[in-house]
């Protein structure tokens, strides 16, 4: 009984005594809450004056490591763009420009050799020269099978890259890495010999696969490399000076960048921040600068300077198994259903994100790998929306095939919110135009992608996104046999394509290799092998006051180093 | 007491390792590996050194025991989505700020949810009380996630009073802690109610009215200190509940804490991350009611584990 009394007692105590300074310090929060003193980013605002220098900005996730090896998402990508940097850099036309190279490469006739002197002066954020040793580490570090690095593949461009990337144990891959193309001549010349021709290779070049490393940096850090702010390096526009996770990333301007002049930000602040509502509030009070936004988010910002629209270089399609459903092997029953869709209506009424209708499966803005644009060069491949053709077209490919639907289709995708209006837009469009029930299976990410490579699946709603800038990257998808080619498409027309895409890949004649991908593309098309649908754009805020900002159509989400304030 | 004590906590390790095991396992029946999409592309030989090094490529129960030997050790592996860091350092980073939410919130609530609870019981059936009802009952019936956006929105957007979301600033703590507190404010408001109205029709303080005590004297010193006693017995679960429930709360404000880090490694298969939260989690809930569990003790000795010992 006593304990007890004492127990209460001394818990009304400690209650009171919470309740006092709960009440003290919600005083003090309030005072500090009040409007004169708020959010950081707008006091700055009118203290910058003529043209700030500090700019922040959401951003969705916290990136993962920022290894140039390893990293293979846009995230590490936006963020290592900003931090280092290639031998070229893509300027706002997305063509290279020198950057840690003094001027373009010298390519040998063959196409096969690169030669790249190196700028004078150039140096890590520590000081210490960037050299063309580091390039050669770089290569050879990416491709080490040990490093696990899920582009490799692209680096295996390199001459002997291949051989790097099959050696098994130790020995075998130091020993292999002694034969890669890539050797450094001296300090400042770099000698990039290639397995087959590259056309967009100078391009390439100015993606973080080919940035350098510093290997007495990198080393010591193992498994920690790019782990946290003080673990990694760069010879880039901006420094890494603080990284709280899922909280902040803070960029600082690298005064011993050899373009520092160029480079008008002096910081650059990145809020983590998952929940576009709340990105846009934040944009709204003035807290950031920038904010990435939902479609339905858009009609707000409709007249305004704020909003941007990147269009990316990512097709949305249908694919059709053609296994599952044996009718789905005949070309007519294939074209049947994607003619029966309303590109035009989908991204209008059910998309609304600023994404455009296809015209063929090599998105808007792709090169054509011979200096032009492959949409403007291929034109409008896809056949009009049609109903009454798509029908009619159903049934003789039916009779021909002499094969029918079954009485339930299902097509799989993911389980977002944009995912399941296009599912529930295109099935519906069956069912008017085609008479055809295809029921929505919306799943989490994960499941839809391994349904869709282990090809458990009638029809899938799925994208793809560009690795590189080249229609490689989109039509070596559909080879005979190839990995994504998960629809299982094949017959003479599918030959016909296999032969076309493979001869391009060893085809060093620019214009001839263009034309023989645009061919695929037409064979693909034609046989609607796959049934593009959109392709897709993503709006964001930006506030008018910043120039400058790059928002590139694949790789990284912005380019920082020429964005300014007016 | 003291067996007692050790009983206890020899049930919290089973119940603790009963947890692990069971996700551990469940976990394996999650469709998809934990390397992301970008695997598709990596070439399989380097797929095959990071499943060997993972361990996947043994058998689950091999799996299993090398991870418990790990666990054992206090070791909770490395994070697949961030392979540069390891879980352990998660939960050290993400920890304080989902605390120092759940502890504002907490504060919150008990200094609301007992004034409107004395409130309503002193204005009982009057119009004090009925407000004190209604902001319990909208504080109940509301999500945290029609709150939250509600808040961020008015309050921060068109008042300007408080930032939007962000966890720079002292400031920024307020609108996500008010969101957390909502439902136990309610919570609170209706037990101390509840308990006050008990203890109002007690003899003893009949008794002190007849002395002529004043009111205030009553209030503070008789009803509230005995009323408040069956609410502090429930602060324990109520605690846990608060720091362990503030998943939505830190998404929609943007608070860099440990139940965003859940959904995220829910989401991407992050074994180790989904089985070393868990388990923190777990721990948590299960320490806070062995404490309450202690303090009843303490209060009450009718509370024994195993009758009559």
């Amino acid at each position: 009984m006593k304990l007890k009394k004492i127990f209460t007692s001394a818990l009304a105590v400690t209650l009171i005594g919470a309740s006092l300074a709960a009440c003290g310090s919600k005083g003090s929060d309030d005072a500090s809450g009040s409007p004169s003193a708020s959010s950081g980013a707008s006091a700055s605002a009118s203290a910058g004056g003529n043209g700030k220098k500090e700019l922040v900005m959401n951003y969705r996730a916290d990136p993962p490591a920022l290894d140039v090896s390893i990293a293979e998402s846009a995230a590490s990508f936006t963020f290592l763009g900003a931090i280092s940097e290639g031998l070229y850099r893509l300027d706002k036309d997305m063509k290279p420009t020198p950057a840690l190279a003094a001027d373009m490469p010298t390519i040998s006739p063959d196409h096969l050799t690169y030669t790249i002197k190196l700028r004078d002066g150039i140096t890590w954020s520590d000081g210490t020269p960037v050299t063309a040793n580091d390039f050669v580490y770089s290569f050879q570090r990416t491709l080490d099978p040990r490093t696990k690095a899920t582009y490799a593949f692209v680096v295996a461009w390199i001459k002997g890259g291949e051989a790097i990337m099959k050696a098994e144990g130790d020995a075998a891959i130091e020993e292999a890495k002694k034969n890669l193309g890539a050797k450094a001549i001296d300090d400042k010349t770099l000698e990039i010999t290639l397995d087959h021709p590259v056309p967009f290779f100078t391009s390439m070049l100015a993606f973080l696969n080919f940035y350098p490393q510093k290997k007495d940096f990198v080393e010591p850090l193992g498994d920690k490399n790019g782990a946290d702010a003080d673990k990694v390096i760069g010879a880039g526009p901006f420094k890494l000076t603080k990284w709280d996770h899922e909280q902040t990333l803070v960029l600082e301007k690298n005064e011993k960048y050899w373009d520092a002049a160029n480079v008008k930000l002096d910081k650059v602040t990145v809020n983590i921040v998952k929940d576009t509502n709340t990105g846009l509030n934040l944009y709204e009070t003035g807290a950031t600068d920038y904010a990435d936004i939902r479609g339905d988010q858009m009609d707000a910002y409709k007249d305004k300077p704020d909003l941007r629209i990147k269009s990316e270089l990512v097709t949305g399609y249908v694919n059709f198994q053609t296994k599952k459903v044996p009718a789905f092997a005949n070309a007519k029953v294939r074209q049947a259903f994607s003619m029966a869709i309303d590109r035009e209506g989908l991204v209008n009424t059910a998309m609304r994100n600023g994404s455009v209708a296809a015209t063929g499966y090599v998105p808007n803005g792709n090169s054509d790998g011979n200096g032009g644009e492959f949409r403007k060069v291929v034109g409008d491949l896809i056949p009009p929306f049609d109903a009454a053709k798509a029908k009619q077209l159903l049934e003789d490919g039916l009779k021909e095939s002499g094969t029918t639907l079954p009485s339930k289709l299902t097509i799989i995708g993911d389980d977002t919110e944009i995912n399941k209006k296009i599912m529930e837009f295109v099935t519906q469009q069956w069912q008017t135009n085609l008479g055809v029930t295809v029921e929505a299976n919306p799943m989490p990410h994960k499941n839809r992608l391994e349904k869709e490579l282990s090809k458990q699946y009638e029809l899938v709603n799925t994208l793809w996104g560009a690795d590189y800038n080249d229609p490689m990257t989109w039509l070596d998808m559909y080879v005979a046999g190839g990995p994504f080619n998960t629809q299982d498409w094949e017959g003479p027309k599918n030959e016909e394509y296999t032969k076309l895409v493979t001869a391009a890949q060893t085809e060093t004649d620019l214009a001839k290799r263009s034309q023989m991908l645009q061919d695929a593309e037409k064979i693909l098309i034609g046989e609607a092998a796959v049934a593009p649908l959109y392709f897709r754009s993503s709006p964001f805020v930006v506030n008018p006051k910043l120039k400058g900002l790059i928002l590139p159509p694949y790789g990284q989400d912005f380019e920082l180093k020429w964005a300014y304030f007016e | 007491m003291l067996s007692y004590t050790l009983r206890r906590l020899m049930y919290m390790v089973i119940t603790l390792w009963i947890i692990v095991t069971l996700t551990f396992f469940l976990m394996k029946l999650l469709p998809g590996d934990p390397f992301g999409d970008a695997i598709t592309k990596l070439p399989p030989e380097s797929m095959q050194l990071l499943i060997k090094q993972y361990g996947l490529d043994r058998p689950v129960w091999e799996q299993y025991l090398t991870y418990m030997g790990h666990v054992i050790q206090g070791d909770l592996g490395v994070s697949y989505q961030f392979p540069t860091r390891s879980v352990v350092s998660v939960i050290k980073t993400a920890i304080p700020a989902s605390f120092e939410l759940g502890v504002w919130s907490l504060i919150i609530a008990i200094v609301f949810g007992l004034i409107l609870g004395t409130i309503a019981a002193l204005k009982h059936n009057k119009a004090g009380d009925y407000t004190a009802s209604i902001i319990a009952l909208i504080g109940v019936s509301i999500p945290s996630f029609v709150i939250g956006p509600l808040l961020s929105y008015y309050v921060g957007v068109k008042l300007k009073w408080l930032p939007p979301g962000l966890w720079t600033g002292p400031e920024h703590r307020i609108l996500p802690a008010i969101a957390l507190s909502l439902g136990t404010i309610a919570i609170l408001t209706r037990m101390m109610r509840a308990s006050m109205l008990e203890v109002m029709h007690q003899d003893y303080i009949k008794t002190a009215k007849s002395k002529g005590l004043s009111k205030s004297n009553i209030v503070g010193k008789h009803m509230i200190r005995n009323a408040i006693l069956p609410v502090i017995t429930i602060l324990g679960p109520i605690a846990v509940n608060v720091l362990t429930g503030t998943l939505v709360v830190e998404r929609i404000f943007s608070v860099p804490g440990l139940g965003n880090q859940f959904v995220l490694s829910v989401y991407s298969n992050d074994y180790t991350m989904i089985v070393g939260l868990t388990l923190f989690y777990a721990a948590v809930l299960i320490i806070a009611m062995f404490l309450t569990d202690i303090a009843y003790n303490l209060i009450d000795p009718r509370i024994r584990l195993g009758k009559g010992k």
